[in-house]
């Protein structure tokens, strides 16, 4: 066993977490490089090595997983600063993209933009062929026409091409014909089919999915690459793993075979990281797992030991299409700024003042109040434990900030004010954990919350109260909170077969098991040659399915055991419950109609327990303010420590707050907090 | 700060459990749409979205709105007049667990589809609000198997009509009501799904509101609720009071009355004084057929373009909607008189009486107004018998929806289905479609120039192809907008409308009106091609970047960049802006002056008439006689 390293980018800081094998860690953060990623790593890699006491390529020698999570994929989605790329659509079907669904958001803004496409239309091509519903060739594919089009496309400096027929997913060779004959036209570019990307019904998904990682692979692909290549040259033994959207990492090659997995990655490490987290608490398979920065919000649930997941997630407005970790995420962060409506209401979020210029106190210029200025100023952040002290906040600018903008204008005084933002943007963290539990069928009280993010541990106390939650998990490297769950996330494989099925029909039990048998035995070699023992290897299998009739699919995961008629009807029951949870009924004189059948393969070699490294003397407080306690809505002489003095077993009981280097942590009068054997900060509500 | 502050509206209240409360309110809601939406078993409802889940208060004056879910407008905007007929119905009926449904066009519904399931929230022995979800049924039970039968001659040949009738009593299903309605209807195991799904939405939002009282105290939230109109009231009324004072008219024409008239005047008189709107309608005589507008479908069109010339930020719940009142003269379409059909209401006159407001409102807020947008003349209902399982089928498809209007600083979206729904209504993915129904999707492609030009253009009109596999189908169309097509503001162009034919085994073909019925036999194709939007101010001020690409990406022709937007590109690859001779393009076309509407006559379309060919025919709202008598 070696040590494990977690290397999350993200906007301002990249974030590098050391798990070592005797179970101690270390967090280190470096200001991001965003022209060229590679420096901030190996920066941060030598910072990193320095605080562990050795040096950069002794650490690597001896890392046995290093997982890197990117945000250039998504950026590049975002901000539409991608490449050129083509497009090969079945002829008459080339505008799946820009068409969508049809409709529009936001019913009453007529002047709402539509957001550029991806590939702009001389782009998109048809090609004459056609599959027909059954699989059948209704068109044979126009071989002339494809190498036109890559001619075409070529005169245009194409970096990648995505093709998308309809019904690729019954018979995908014209996809694969087509793809060779590209590549023949066209060497040195990336070709991406949908049938190998997503192989699902509905094309607009497909489609969307294809072309994200075509949009994509040129940026990804030369940096994992040279990521790969650094870190080997760097002595790290084994290839290096990249996260995915789906909550596991997987290799470059692995990764670039997909790339639309490596969007939106980042948060998906939230669910790893809280179960590592979690094991001592009352329910670490039930979590909650939050994570507030500095613009936005971001809530992930771990049911029953698996991460909660969606197909539908959408990225800069389209839809991945592959299965990923649902996380919900609001524009409530420490940026996050307060403002006042024409009707004179109270409002905060979704506008961030961002880093640049930052919360008013940062004293960069920024003259609206942010949500950090409320905490400032009623005492819950000190001005000089920001960063671990690496930057001094403002609290007068903060005043004058909520004063003029908020304060005056509603005829309250500043700290009535700065109270009143803190309540609120908790109200909107709490409507978010409320959307994807308990408006789900969802009961928060079975769960425990971790939260993590620089502002997570100042809000959590209260957002728990809030749903009645009774324990709250605030790890030691809060602010690195998803760098850690990469280091501890498994290796995984997604893998999903389209194949029509009621759970009545006889043929049910012998189709289902040589479905499975199939995805199993891909999974497991796919694993196996990742360097997995069959004992470190387990799959979990899901059938995606409806009430016959129905539309829309419901998830739900197939019952552990040989698959036979017994299961089946386990299957059928586990698919009503669900039904009922979240939509209130369910039909249970019906069968289920199954669509899709997925396998998630994972490969995990056990972390080390999470220890706390010696140089703790004990809770002693080391002085007292007055801050504001939302449980109780006042101001009230509070006792302040230090985090690093914490040792094991120590209990503060609250009103109390704790500083800690990368988050600071609120304790509401009555909630007590008990410190772990990793360090984390284990608040017990006293709700 | 610019605004005016109002501390008054708010001194009552605490302002953080202001918010709160609010952003409850509209989580809740869209926690019901979506329950509804991936419950239902129609693609109407699951895939096309013809639904809308709200929150009604139990006000003492009547039901109000207190906030919608992602609604389309047609239905929210007009709910409490149903609402009304329910409270009346039952008074001291009413308790706890009940459930009513209702479809009756003559007692506050939009269309006799629209059916409306309403459960009263109780706490604490007291009713304080209403959850309801109003969905589009893909069938009623009417004469022909089509939720919407524009022929149809009296209610009695539209379906099964039901007052307000209660469905689950004190928390019992009357299974004898249950099994009535769908006794009267076609597929009724989706229907029977739909409903269940309509229910599950009713109660999501009922046990989220019982938690909020719960948390709040009842009548707190109440207060609160309460609160939240006075506060959009109050925002509206600033900008209603922005719009100036007057009396404006306005003018347009409906293709059909679905029934055989043609170009049929709507005309509106709106009378504009302090924050308030008196919307007054007239028009051409009643159609005898379906395309009569019911009231509640006269007071969705009258208030929902002021819902959206004010900040969309403001919470649309009875605040706003109380601003706008409105009548129609009697023994005109804007009116229907039982027992007139009025299936089609939602759309046809619907759509030209939404369009008609933004006309007479061009010439005071040219800046606040769209250009018009696509009728609802491309969601053609298709149903038959599936030859794979040899069952009965039928679906409703906004897959070849027109475009949006262009507005000022926005080009339109395609596929905007409907304005009545503002773009609410989605397609469905076309593999399902081929899953689903014995139909293959040829086409479905956005069309060049077939849109309206201006500063800002129209979203595009698409071109579609389904073709029935192994067996023939019947088609029904509603609708109308391809002869009178989506005009354009403040000097931008009309769209060029759009049309739609069947393609005979031959190659010749048959054009209709978007409205009427025909048999698609195996070896024919339904071809339609919708009507973009139209455009918004003057295509000569639109950036010649975009110009050059929308030629590029095929948006418009090299002609219609040349002779209406007078932009001038290279015949290079990259197709170069020539600046010099576009600007002295531009100079020269800027001699003719723009109008501010466009256009002013009636039949001013010319899609159908520039796109038929010899031995191609044209049937005004056909019906199955027409193809009987073509049979003989």
């Amino acid at each position: 066993m070696g040590h494990r390293i977690g290397i999350d980018i993200g906007g301002t800081f990249t974030d590098l977490v050391l798990l070592r094998e005797d179970g101690r860690f270390h967090v280190y953060k470096e200001d991001s490089t965003p022209d060229e990623p590679l420096l901030a790593i190996t920066r941060g890699l030598a910072g990193l090595a320095d605080e562990a006491g050795t040096s950069g390529a002794k650490l690597l020698r001896e890392t046995e997983f290093c997982v890197h999570g990117q945000t250039m994929a998504t950026n590049a989605l975002i901000e539409r600063s991608g490449p050129v790329i083509g497009l090969l659509a079945t002829k008459g079907h080339r505008d799946v993209m820009y068409l969508g669904r049809g409709g529009k958001p936001e019913r009453f803004n007529i002047h709402l933009r539509k957001p550029r496409d991806l590939v702009p239309r001389y782009l998109r091509l048809g090609i004459p062929e056609r599959v027909g519903v059954d699989g059948s060739e209704v068109l044979s594919l126009d071989e002339d026409a494809v190498r036109e089009a890559a001619v075409k496309l070529g005169t245009f400096g194409v970096k990648a091409v995505a093709i998308a027929y309809l019904w690729s997913i019954l018979d995908a060779s014209h996809e694969q014909r087509s793809a060779e004959i590209v590549r023949e036209e066209l060497p040195g570019v990336d070709v991406i089919c949908s049938s190998d990307v997503l192989p699902e019904i509905r094309e607009w998904e497909r489609t969307s999915s294809t072309v994200l990682s075509a949009y994509i692979a040129p940026i990804i692909g030369d940096y994992l690459r040279a990521f790969e290549q650094e870190m080997r040259a760097g002595g790290l033994p084994h290839p290096p793993q990249i996260m995915q959207v789906n909550g596991g990492c997987a290799s470059v090659p692995d990764l670039l075979a997909r790339p639309v997995n490596a969007v939106a990655s980042g948060p998906a490490a939230g669910p790893a990281a809280g179960a590592f987290y979690a094991s001592n608490t009352k329910a670490p398979d039930r979590l909650i797992i939050v994570d507030m920065g500095g613009t936005s919000f971001d809530v992930c649930l771990l049911r029953d030991g698996e991460p909660v997941m969606s197909t539908e997630i959408q990225v800069a407005d389209q839809p991945i299409g592959v299965n990923g970790v649902e996380v919900l995420s609001v524009g409530a962060g420490g940026g996050s700024i307060a403002w006042i409506d024409s009707g004179n209401s109270l409002r905060v979020g979704p506008r961030s003042a961002g880093s640049q210029p930052g919360p008013a106190c940062y004293g960069r210029g920024g003259r609206e109040p942010a949500v950090t200025d409320a905490n400032l100023v009623v005492g819950r952040m000190a001005a000089g434990a920001f960063l671990g002290g690496r930057r001094s906040l403002d609290v007068g600018l903060a005043e004058r900030a909520i004063e003029e903008n908020i304060a005056a204008p509603l005829g309250l005084s500043v700290r009535e004010a700065a109270a009143g933002i803190i309540t609120l943007v908790n109200s909107n963290m709490a409507s978010a954990i409320r959307a994807v539990s308990i408006e789900r069928g969802i009961d928060p009280r079975d769960y425990v919350m971790v939260a993590g993010g620089g502002a997570g541990g100042l809000h959590a106390a209260e957002l728990a109260r809030m749903l009645s939650i009774s324990e709250v998990l605030i790890p030691r490297s809060a602010g690195g909170l998803c760098a850690f769950g990469m280091a501890v996330t498994p290796v995984r494989h997604d893998y999903v077969r389209l194949h029509h099925c009621n759970s009545n029909e006889e043929r049910a039990v012998a189709e289902i098991a040589k479905v499975f048998e199939a995805l199993i035995a891909e999974g497991q070699a796919h694993l196996e040659a990742d360097g997995f023992n069959s004992d470190e290897i387990s799959f979990t299998r899901y059938v995606e399915g409806r009430y016959p009739g129905q539309v829309h699919n419901l998830t739900v995961p197939l019952p552990a055991g040989p698959i036979n008629q017994d299961l089946i009807s386990k299957l059928e029951l586990v698919f009503h419950d669900e039904h009922e949870r979240r939509f209130t009924y369910c039909m249970r004189d019906q069968p289920i109609q199954c669509i899709h059948w997925r396998v998630a393969a994972t490969g995990a070699r056990p972390a080390p327990q999470g220890r706390l490294g010696s140089g703790a003397t004990g809770a002693k407080a080391f002085g007292q303010r007055m801050a504001y306690m939302a449980s109780i809505n006042e101001e009230v002489q509070t006792q302040i420590f230090r985090g690093d003095d914490l040792a094991e077993g120590d209990r503060i009981t609250g009103p109390a707050i704790v500083e800690f280097p990368t988050t600071t942590v609120v304790v509401n009068p009555g909630d007590v907090l008990t410190v772990q054997a990793d360090g984390s900060s284990l608040l017990t509500i006293a709700l | 700060m610019a605004t005016p502050m109002h501390a008054d509206n708010m001194k009552d209240f605490d302002p953080i459990t202001f918010s709160v409360i609010r952003n409850r309110f509209e989580a809740i809601g869209q926690e019901m749409t979506l329950a509804m939406e991936k419950t239902a078993w129609t693609s109407i409802i699951a895939l096309a979205r013809d639904y809308s889940c709200m929150i009604y208060d139990a006000h003492e004056s009547g039901p109000r709105q207190v906030t919608m879910g992602d609604c389309l407008p047609i239905h929210c905007n007009s709910i409490r007049t149903l609402l009304m007929e329910v409270v009346n119905a039952f008074g001291d009926d009413i308790h706890d667990g009940d459930v009513y449904m209702s479809n009756d066009p003559y007692g506050g519904n939009t269309h006799m589809p629209d059916l409306v399931t309403a459960q009263p929230v109780f706490v604490d022995g007291k009713a304080v609000f209403w959850t309801v979800a109003r969905g589009h049924q893909q069938d009623t039970g009417a004469i022909e198997a089509s939720s919407i039968v524009p022929s149809a001659k009296s209610i009695f040949q539209e379906g099964i009509v039901i007052p307000p009738t209660k469905l689950i009593d004190r928390g019992r299903e009357r299974h004898d009501i249950i099994e009535l309605y769908l006794a009267n209807v076609r597929y009724r195991d989706a229907l029977h799904g739909d409903l269940r799904a309509q229910l599950g939405a009713c109660g999501v939002a009922r046990r989220a509101l019982i938690g909020l009282c719960e948390q709040y105290g009842r009548d707190e939230v109440v207060r609160y609720s309460d609160g939240l109109m006075d506060y959009a009231d109050q925002r509206a009324s600033d900008e209603f009071r922005k719009i100036p004072d007057g009396v404006y008219e306005g003018e347009t024409w409906s293709d059909t009355d679905g029934a055989g008239a043609t170009d049929v005047p709507i005309r509106v008189k709106i009378t504009k004084k302090d924050a308030d709107i008196h919307v007054h309608y007239s028009g051409g005589p009643p159609s005898t057929g379906s395309f009569n507008a019911t009231y509640a479908v006269m007071m969705a069109t009258a208030t929902t373009p002021f819902c959206y010339y004010i900040d969309p930020d403001i919470p649309q719940n009875h605040g706003v909607l109380q601003h706008i009142t409105a009548d129609a003269d009697d023994n005109t379409i804007c009116k229907a008189k039982w027992p007139a059909a009025t299936g089609g209401a939602t759309v046809t006159p619907s759509d030209p009486m939404h369009e008609v407001i933004n006309i007479a409102m061009a010439q005071v807020i040219p800046d606040l107004v769209p250009a018009g947008g696509a009728h609802c003349s491309h969601g053609p209902n298709f149903s038959g018998t599936d030859p794979r399982n040899g069952e009965e089928f039928g679906t409703m498809l906004f897959n070849s929806s027109g475009g949006q209007g262009a507005a000022k600083g926005a080009d339109g979206w395609p596929r905007f289905a409907t304005i009545s729904g503002m773009g609410g209504l989605r397609s469905a993915p076309v593999e399902e479609i081929e899953l689903f129904y014995p139909i293959r999707v040829e086409q479905n492609e956005v069309e060049t120039d077939a849109m309206g030009a201006g500063q800002w253009i129209g979203g595009p009109g698409v071109r579609t192809r389904y073709r029935p596999i192994d067996c023939g189908m019947d088609w029904h169309g509603v609708g109308e907008g391809l002869k009178n097509p989506p005009h354009g503001v403040n000097g931008g162009t009309m769209s060029p409308g759009g049309g739609i034919f069947i393609e005979h085994a031959d190659g010749s073909r048959t054009f209709t009106s978007s409205a009427g019925y025909a048999p698609i036999k195996e070896g024919e194709v339904w071809e339609g091609v919708s009507p973009g939007g139209g455009g918004w101010g003057n295509p000569l001020d639109r950036d010649p970047e975009l110009v050059r690409s929308d030629l590029r990406d095929e948006w418009i022709s090299e002609e219609t960049a040349r002779d209406i937007f007078g932009v001038i590109v290279a015949d290079d690859l990259e197709r170069t802006l020539d600046a010099a001779a576009t600007e002295a393009r531009r100079s020269e076309l800027r001699k003719t002056p723009r109008p501010m509407i466009e256009p002013i006559t009636p039949a001013a379309g010319t899609w159908t008439a520039r796109n038929m060919r010899d031995g191609d025919k044209y049937l005004e709202a056909p019906t199955a006689r027409d193809f009987e008598e073509q049979a003989n």
